[in-house]
């Protein structure tokens, strides 16, 4: 397993906001997690990337733990946040430069992708601009090309389709294609179900800082047989049952 | 609508007060005082240098008082937020104008009477003014005031280019005439003039409002940098949270960051080198003090002050700096890129010594320039040599690491 989530217990402070997680992701394997606003996505993901400590439970990420060696681990791992986050004081090629530094990537190959990148999202005439002044959208395909242009082993991408124009939508879906058949593993959280079902290969879905269920879109259907169709119907069925509780 | 404009003054009042009380603590009142003083007497002296024949001077005033005239804009204080919740009430905005018109207009008048104020002793004696023609020059400032405000106001609504374009030339270049005319022809042509004209303007703002809208987004970036030039003004005193560090291109400066290596290893030192040169807040504390101290330093001798003022103005330059360390720690990757603790540290103690020693350059050619020996600026060179090393290599360790 490329990404290993074993027994993760963990929160922002004593009260833990995730209770005894375990999942995996495959090499080569779009993994979606889902779950309503507060059910424990955002933390799951700040766990992986090392921004929280677990308070019980390990991640490892082919066979590394942040505890081990962090900055292997670091080095596998590619981050896409909801919200953009830039460097105020970078222009759109110092960001890309600058990640190519962190990476410790080799220049001349790194740039190759990432010209092909830019001109993929149709930022190749603004590398001298700030992108703290994009609009959002560009923003986020400023995530979105800093982090291809590494060759991670695993990407986060946190609710990537909101705020992006359907055709860059088009493309993200495309790359994420592209390094899955690389051999990198993907985990996505997101809001948007339908895509979600076409596209990503297995599902976790989160309840209440709990796993409800895990596994294929066939394997839940299977396992849910009277909730529907869609991951739509099952999903809003699965959360519907916890209302009443 | 009437009332709105009135919490939002009170509002605004009491915030401009409580900075007011930390700008004029006691210290700078007496500082204030003194300035004041200095100035008056230093004025009063020149006025007796100046004799009748000086007919310049009055020039100079005449474009003093219309470059005046500029001072005292339209307190808005329209907010952001407005253009959603006040769009449906746009047509009863006018209301809340009218109040911010009259507020900005006693504001503005009062500065206009002091200015015109100031100027009465040289007009009095260059250009011989009686004392009524002084009264009826108040007046025609007063009036142009008046208009200019007039023509502000009306700007804020959505007019075409060429209205907003012309309005504006024509009243700059009138006020010019009408000023240069009050002091070199007659100053009750002037004051004519200048009440034609404010009255022309306020029936040119009843005829253009009604039939147009609100120019929101225009207003309220107006309103915006209105209040910014305030809090930049109250910042050089205190702390103001509204004020922070923007970011310039500074292209003319890219050779100065191209001293960092291009390795993983020095990826902050990438990122540091351009945050410092780019961002006004630490680039724009290092270069004051810098500047400051480098002068202090011209004029202290070459004795125990200049040594101590060298060594006070680098600690208080490199204290200062350590919260840069920080400034990137509220960005995720800051945390994600696969990039040691120490070797961000490193980083930045490596920014750290290039600032420093820049100063130390400066400061050592400021000490030289001073006439000092050359044995004298070599003692000062070690003992900034030590300063910077035991600022860098253990003082910042001490507190950032």
């Amino acid at each position: 397993m490329a990404l290993s989530v074993s027994h993760l217990v963990g929160g922002y402070s004593q009260l833990p906001v995730l209770k005894d997680i375990s999942f995996d992701v495959a090499p080569g394997e779009l993994v979606g997690l889902i779950g309503l606003n507060g059910a424990g996505k955002s933390t799951t993901i700040n766990h992986i990337i090392g921004l929280l400590t677990p308070m019980k439970g390990t991640i490892t990420l082919n066979g590394v733990t942040l505890a081990s060696d962090a900055q292997a681990y670091k080095q596998q791992l590619a981050y896409i946040p909801e919200t953009p986050v830039l460097y105020e004081e970078l222009t759109l090629k110092e960001h890309l430069e600058m990640t190519m530094l962190a990476y410790g990537l080799d220049q001349t190959a790194a740039w190759q992708r990432a010209n092909q990148l830019l001109k993929i999202f149709r930022l190749d005439n603004k590398l001298d601009w700030f992108p703290a002044n994009f609009s959002k959208g560009m923003k986020q395909k400023v995530m979105i090309v800093c982090a291809f242009i590494t060759n991670a082993k695993l990407f986060i991408i946190d609710e990537p389709f909101l705020g992006l124009d359907p055709l860059a939508v088009h493309d993200l879906l495309q790359l994420i294609a592209e390094v899955k058949q690389g051999g990198a593993s993907v985990l996505m959280s997101t809001h948007v179900l339908d895509t979600a079902e076409k596209f990503c290969d297995r599902f976790v879905l989160l309840h209440a800082g709990e796993i409800q269920t895990q596994g294929t879109f066939d394997e839940i259907k299977a396992a849910y047989p009277d909730a529907g169709d869609s991951l739509n119907d099952i999903y809003l069925s699965l959360t519907g049952v916890t209302r009443d509780e | 609508m009437n009332e709105l404009y009135q919490i939002r003054l009170s509002r605004h009042l009491r915030q401009m007060l409580r900075y007011l009380r930390l700008v004029f603590n006691d210290h700078f009142v007496i500082a204030l005082m003194f300035f004041v003083g200095g100035l008056g007497l230093a004025y009063s002296n020149w006025l007796k240098t100046v004799s009748v024949q000086d007919t310049w001077i009055v020039a100079i005033v005449g474009l003093i008082l219309w470059l005046g005239l500029a001072v005292g804009r339209v307190a808005t204080l329209l907010e952001p937020a407005d253009v959603v919740f006040l769009l449906p009430r746009e047509h009863d905005l006018h209301g809340y104008l009218v109040h911010a018109w009259h507020y900005s207009w006693w504001l503005a008048q009062v500065v206009q009477v002091v200015l015109v104020g100031l100027t009465v002793p040289i007009l009095m004696i260059v250009a011989r003014l009686s004392g009524l023609s002084l009264l009826v020059l108040l007046v025609t400032q007063l009036a142009l005031k008046d208009s200019q405000l007039t023509g502000s106001v009306t700007r804020l609504y959505r007019l075409t280019l060429a209205q907003r374009r012309w309005s504006q030339l024509g009243y700059w270049v009138l006020a010019l005439v009408i000023m240069m005319l009050t002091l070199f022809v007659s100053p009750w042509l002037g004051a004519i003039l200048a009440l034609v004209l404010a009255g022309g303007v306020r029936w040119w703002h009843t005829q253009v409002w009604p039939h147009t809208v609100i120019a929101w987004r225009d207003d309220i970036k107006l309103e915006a940098n209105r209040m910014l030039g305030i809090y930049r003004f109250f910042n050089l005193f205190t702390d103001v949270p509204m004020v922070q560090g923007t970011v310039k291109r500074r292209r003319y400066l890219d050779w100065l960051v191209k001293w960092a290596p291009q390795k993983q290893s020095q990826a902050f030192s990438y990122l540091f080198a351009r945050g410092m040169v780019r961002g006004t807040e630490f680039s724009g504390l290092v270069s004051r003090l810098t500047i400051i101290g480098a002068i202090l330093l011209y004029f202290s001798g070459h004795g125990w002050l200049a040594i101590a003022l060298d060594v006070i103005f680098i600690y208080l330059i490199g204290f200062q700096l350590l919260p840069f360390y920080k400034r990137y720690d509220n960005i995720v990757f800051t945390h994600i890129y696969p990039i040691d603790l120490k070797q961000r540290f490193s980083n930045f103690q490596r920014l750290l010594t290039v600032v420093l020693s820049l100063t130390g350059v400066v400061f050592l050619i400021a000490f030289w320039l001073s006439n000092a020996s050359l044995a004298q600026v070599g003692i000062l060179l070690v003992i900034n040599v030590i300063e910077i090393y035991l600022l860098v290599a253990w003082y910042a360790k001490l507190r950032l690491a």
